[in-house]
């Protein structure tokens, strides 16, 4: 049994075109360029940003010395074939046209965005001379006492903590002083804890703070050359009078900071930020450096990202998805998931909303026409509930079926029935373990962004009780915003009929995840009493 | 040689690790079998709630469904449920035969092999091991795996002593990790994120419910975490510095702490007390070492060959995915299965 479904199967081939476009100049895109050769694929790799290595060394009690090695390792240094940057970047059918600063073009399967990141500037309440801790070894003269601020405006990223505490730890060994001020001890990864405990145990001190941040002041020396801190801490844990401590030198953590998102990437890449600024939400779509513009990926601190063993799993991560993003590329024959009608009048509303860059103008002599890639396309339907022109149909999820349905409902003058629309991806893996109530209609939709407002208004004109959307939590769509559009025709479909019918059924959208199906039964049996309630 | 496909990746363990390997195997044309050894796929994630107030809270746990539902829609590929990795038989260039055996009916089948991914996961720390916190004996006790269970079943009311009365809960966090006593002097990263996303649920599901959260440092990785606990303060979420050694139960109902509060003890009762349990290693780690020659390392967990190659094992043609190598939240398990894939695929083509 186990031999027959034993089948040979080759790696799927990828081919020369297939190349994949790197943009950074630092580290990071160092790390990606390897990383990406390392499975078989050509990689450009075109200027942008920054060159300095931002990236920050967690890897607890780790070698130290691993850690600069790696960063000056020649394979890691690889020649920039594309010495130009990229101005314009064209998702297209087999991947993406960029245009470079010399004039020149090229055809890419997938891009990656790898720049270096900033970090925030010093607090400027801060008195001259303190300086923010940078990835790397401290180099301070030893018998130094040097104190490292962690959380002094906000709690600080624990990559950034951990080299901290080891630019402290480096400091003890080599016969300075060191002190760590701190409200959270960063123990990141496994070895965290280690580090943390071997600084201990070598005498570097640690005090912890509430509150209140430690009051970091100058003194005045008669010679300039040897300058002095002091420092005044409330320790919570011993408390009493206030500590103080007085250090040659003082090191202050930052958080990184999200970085201008340039011209070129700005239409792809200006909708993929978090709240913060950074690229990449945290999505469960995007995890391994993915976003929605299906063959673009997000590596290292432009993504909020500042720690090295991170970026460099990561970048591996985003290779092996990227590999198979090419190969998809490869076999998907374009379109084969949607159709386009004569109706279209090239608007390019769909080219505008489709969250995964799959639409995209097909320049022809006779006339342009809007072209859709099929690797990229989810079928979340958004683009065919959009279109003015209903030019669009998916034709896994035709337009036909809903057609049945609304018929089927007309026939069965289905008063006493309610409609539960829910995406597949969440209430549609939910319902396997429930019992939908009686007289409940279950329809799983793609996307709960396909409904669009004619056909929930012609569901529900078709006189049933009400209908129910389920849809995916917001910030867990897998089309990024297919819940949302669902949430907002379900909202003005609300005001348009409300004002020209009154008799008509209720509707009502709520989210949830796949994992939520007591939940679910719960949302449908509240509907269905909220429905009841409604005096004829 | 792991280019040739008459011989597949052999994935041991189907949780949320497990199947991230097999899909982006698949995805990238390697097939694979995927040897389960309890009756069903998704492991721990399977079982935990969705935390999602209003919006996703990216606890990740759906995520799991995702990946179940391309892998059982993989070609050339095969699930095993209910099978354990029974021997290995490896050449220098690695792994050549893996025999798998039913767990029920003892039978055993020989797999041609290419490369052996190692995806067993961890074990949830059990309380009872270390008696303090009166875990399994004094009602009101649960861990945060249980909690997770609770809200997976929408029973959150079973939660009040008092139906739709108050509720007051304390996460006790670190419960298991960074203790050198039991050798867990390790973080087990995920569980602050966890329980500020709990404390969230709980305080937007269950009117009248506040809550406590005792810790040693919070461990706020990943740039959207930092928002989560503004999020939770400003929800009234109390934020405690050091985690109380005792519980006692109360004669009125509750249980009774001692915490320290501005450097003076103080007495607090609560209804409820998670126990924020980590992540220790596997009970079948040493069994598969055995099996494999793949060693682990002063945790308990599998050893990898160096910090930047963090996938493999000194055991050749042996990669390791996920917890099983050192504990792990959910993106980082999905984060260490691309780096394996990327890892096999790169072995392939050096090969080649
Ligand atoms: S939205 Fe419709 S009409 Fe407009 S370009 Fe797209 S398919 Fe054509
Ligand atoms: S269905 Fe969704 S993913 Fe497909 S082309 Fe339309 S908007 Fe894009
Ligand atoms: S990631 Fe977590 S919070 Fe978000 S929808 Fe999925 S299960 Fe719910
Ligand atoms: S994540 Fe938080 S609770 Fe868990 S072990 Fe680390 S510090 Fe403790």
């Amino acid at each position: 049994m186990l031999n027959s479904k034993l089948q040979t199967n080759t790696l799927q081939e990828t081919r020369a075109n297939q190349s994949a476009l790197v943009v950074g100049n630092g580290l990071t895109a160092s790390i990606v360029t390897a990383a990406v050769k390392s499975l078989g694929i050509d990689v450009t790799r075109s200027k942008f940003g920054l060159d300095s290595a931002l990236l920050f060394h967690s890897g607890g009690r780790g070698p130290f010395e691993a850690f600069v090695r790696f960063l000056n390792e020649g394979a890691f240094r690889c020649e920039t074939t594309a010495s130009s940057t990229p101005v314009e970047i064209i998702p297209v059918e087999k991947g993406f046209v960029v245009t470079f600063d010399d004039g020149s073009r090229s055809e890419f399967g997938c891009v990656f965005f790898a720049t270096e990141g900033n970090l925030k500037p010093i607090p400027n309440d801060l008195p001259d001379g303190v300086n923010i801790v940078t990835p790397g070894i401290l180099k301070v003269p030893s018998s130094q006492s040097a104190c490292f601020v962690l959380d002094y405006e906000e709690i600080t990223d624990p990559s950034i903590g951990m080299n901290a505490m080891r630019m402290a730890l480096d400091n003890q060994l080599s016969g300075g002083n060191s002190f760590v001020l701190l409200r959270h001890a960063p123990v990141q990864g496994m070895l965290g804890e280690t580090l943390y405990e071997t600084a201990r145990l070598a005498g570097v001190r640690f005090l912890r703070f509430g509150n209140i941040a430690p009051r970091i002041e100058r003194l005045q020396t008669s010679n300039d050359l040897s300058i002095k801190f002091q420092i005044s801490i409330q320790d919570i844990i011993e408390r009493g009078e206030d500590i103080l401590i007085e250090c040659d030198r003082v090191f202050v953590t930052v958080n990184p900071l999200p970085a201008d998102i340039p011209i070129a990437f700005k239409h792809l890449l200006s909708k993929e930020t978090d709240p913060l600024g950074f690229l990449i939400q945290d999505s469960v779509h995007c995890l391994t450096g993915k976003s929605f513009r299906r063959g673009l990926y997000c590596v290292g601190p432009s993504t909020g990202c500042m720690d090295l063993l991170e970026t460099v799993f990561s970048a591996s991560a985003a290779a092996a998805d990227a590999r198979s993003w090419l190969g998809l590329l490869e076999q998907a024959p374009s379109s084969s998931k949607m159709s386009v009608s004569e109706q279209c009048i090239r608007c390019l509303t769909c080219l505008r909303l489709c969250p995964h860059a799959a639409i995209s103008l097909k320049s022809q002599p006779s006339k342009s026409s809007v072209n859709i890639t099929g690797a990229r396309c989810l079928e979340c339907g958004i683009c065919v509930a959009e279109c003015p022109r209903n030019a669009l149909d998916l034709k896994g999820f035709p337009e036909e079926d809903f057609v049945t349905l609304i018929e089927r409902l007309r026939a069965q003058n289905a008063h006493d029935s309610t409609v539960v629309f829910g995406c597949h991806r969440s209430a549609g893996r939910a319902l396997s373990e429930i019992e939908l109530p009686e007289k409940v209609i279950f329809f799983p939709v793609s996307c709960a962004g396909r409904l669009s407002e004619s056909i929930l208004s012609a569901t529900l004109l078709a006189g049933i009780k009400g209908i129910l959307v389920l849809g995916c939590h917001h910030g867990n769509c897998r089309s990024k915003n297919g819940t949302d559009w669902a949430k907002a025709r379900l909202d003005t479909m609300t005001t348009r009929l409300n004002t020209m019918f009154k008799d008509i059924g209720s509707f009502s959208y709520k989210t949830m995840a796949a994992n939520e199906s007591p939940r679910m039964l719960k949302l449908i049996n509240e509907f269905l009493d909220s429905v009841d309630r409604i005096p004829d | 040689m792991i280019g040739n496909h008459d011989r597949r990746v052999i994935i041991v363990g189907g949780g949320i690790a497990g199947l991230a390997v097999a899909r982006l195997l698949s995805e990238n044309g390697l097939p694979f079998t995927l040897v389960e050894r309890s009756d069903k796929l998704g492991g721990h994630t399977k079982d935990w709630a969705c935390m999602a107030v209003d919006e996703c809270k990216n606890c990740f746990c759906c995520l799991v469904f995702d990946y179940e539902d391309t892998v059982a829609s993989c070609r050339n590929s095969e699930i095993l449920v209910g099978y354990e990795l029974s021997s290995v038989v490896s050449s220098d260039s690695g792994i050549q035969r893996v025999k798998v055996r039913q767990v029920d009916s003892g039978a055993e089948q020989e797999i041609q092999a290419s490369a052996l991914v190692l995806a067993i996961g961890f074990d949830t720390f059990d309380p009872v091991d270390k008696g303090f916190w009166g875990y399994g004996q004094i009602d009101g006790v649960l861990t945060l795996a249980d909690l997770n269970h609770i809200i997976r079943s929408n029973d959150l009311g079973k939660l009040s002593p008092v139906p739709e009365g108050a509720l007051d809960v304390a996460f006790f966090q670190c419960i298991g990790s960074r203790d050198k006593s039991i050798g867990a002097n390790y973080c087990s990263q995920y569980c602050c994120g966890s329980a500020i996303r709990a404390a969230l649920k709980l305080i937007h599901e269950v009117p009248g419910c506040n809550v406590s959260i005792f810790y040693i440092d919070l461990q706020l990785p990943g740039k959207t975490t930092r928002d989560l606990m503004e999020e939770a303060q400003e929800k009234g979420v109390r934020f405690l510095q050091g985690v109380p050694g005792e519980i006692r139960p109360l004669q009125e109902g509750g249980l009774q702490v001692i915490s320290e509060i501005d450097g003076q003890n103080v007495a607090e009762r609560f209804d409820r007390i998670v126990l924020s349990v980590g992540q220790r290693p596997s009970a079948s780690a040493a069994a598969i070492s055995k099996i494999l020659g793949a060693p682990l390392n002063e945790f308990g967990f599998f050893e990898t060959r160096t910090l930047f190659d963090a996938v493999r094992s000194p055991a050749n043609g042996v990669y390791i995915a996920g917890s099983c190598s050192s504990p792990a939240s959910i993106p980082d398990v999905a984060v260490s299965a691309g780096t394996v894939v990327s890892a096999i695929i790169a072995d392939i083509e050096k090969a080649s």
